[in-house]
């Protein structure tokens, strides 16, 4: 093996893309489930022992992502969480599949799918925030 | 791009009888490889719980029938099952995550640390996860 090799620029990308998404979604799930859960507790709804008219329950969890700064984190966690887990399926088929039609086949089906739920939980998103 | 065949899953070892070629099958199970292969089950699960918020928002988007619907299948109990199943695997993701960049950068790389930090994260896990849901269940805070 030679010494002289220079590092892959391509994989180093790679790398830092999986590690700085990763980040970001580790602070805005914990940060949206901290904030669902103080949210909850003020509204006594999420304790499901206290059983509460469904409509006061589904009424507080959409105030909650009516939230400005919630509504951000959710659109940031969407974006960026069907990324790193398509990039994450993308890893584990050039693992365990040879190298071929298939493997591109299931890269390429995660990847619509994960656009497909991406955009649906954007557009909802919209949907109840713009809401009157 | 060239493609190479696929190896053999034995060859012949010197003693005549047949070796398995990966030392993967025949390794005893270690804390390293079970964490490291955990990482990526939690991976896929932590996928299907995005889909499912995502979903969960659509139908919050729908309207209060759509989403009551859905609360009711999460509070049966393999509905609970599978959020608590999404809750650990966040918790676990995100600490060995923190382990793996940590690594990046050469810090807590030698074998103690390792094996340190591999158990420490099994048991923050766990312990994030039965401190949520007896959070959850009101019989904790």
């Amino acid at each position: 093996m030679s010494n002289d090799r220079k590092p892959d620029k391509t994989v180093t990308t790679e790398r830092h893309l999986q590690k700085f998404t990763g980040m970001a979604l580790g602070v805005s799930s914990l940060y949206l489930l901290v904030s669902f859960l103080f949210d909850m507790e003020a509204a006594k709804q999420i304790r499901f022992t206290l059983a509460i008219d469904q409509s006061t329950e589904v009424v507080s969890m959409t105030r909650w992502v009516r939230q400005p700064f919630n509504a951000l984190s959710i659109a940031l966690l969407l974006v960026i969480g069907f990324y790193h887990g398509a990039k994450g399926f993308q890893v584990i088929f050039e693992d365990y599949i040879g190298e071929g039609f298939w493997r591109s086949f299931w890269i390429v089906t995660v990847k619509v799918a994960a656009f497909l739920l991406a955009s649906a939980g954007l557009i909802a998103l919209l949907k109840i925030t713009l809401r009157v | 791009m060239t493609s190479f065949p696929r190896p053999p899953h034995k060859v012949a070892a010197p003693n005549g009888k047949k070796r398995p070629l990966s030392p993967f099958w025949i390794y005893k199970p270690q804390i390293t490889m079970t964490m490291s292969i955990w990482h990526r089950f939690t991976g896929i699960a932590l996928c299907g719980g995005l889909s499912l918020f995502s979903i969960w928002l659509v139908c919050l988007a729908l309207g209060t029938e759509t989403t009551s619907f859905l609360h009711d299948l999460l509070k049966t109990w393999i509905g609970q099952f599978f959020l608590i199943g999404f809750s650990w695997s966040l918790f676990y993701h995100i600490c060995n995550g923190i382990r793996h960049v940590l690594w990046d950068y050469v810090l807590l790389f030698d074998l103690p640390s390792i094996y340190k930090t591999g158990y420490g994260v099994l048991f923050a896990s766990f312990l994030l996860t039965a401190a949520l849901w007896l959070h959850v269940y009101g019989v904790w805070l």
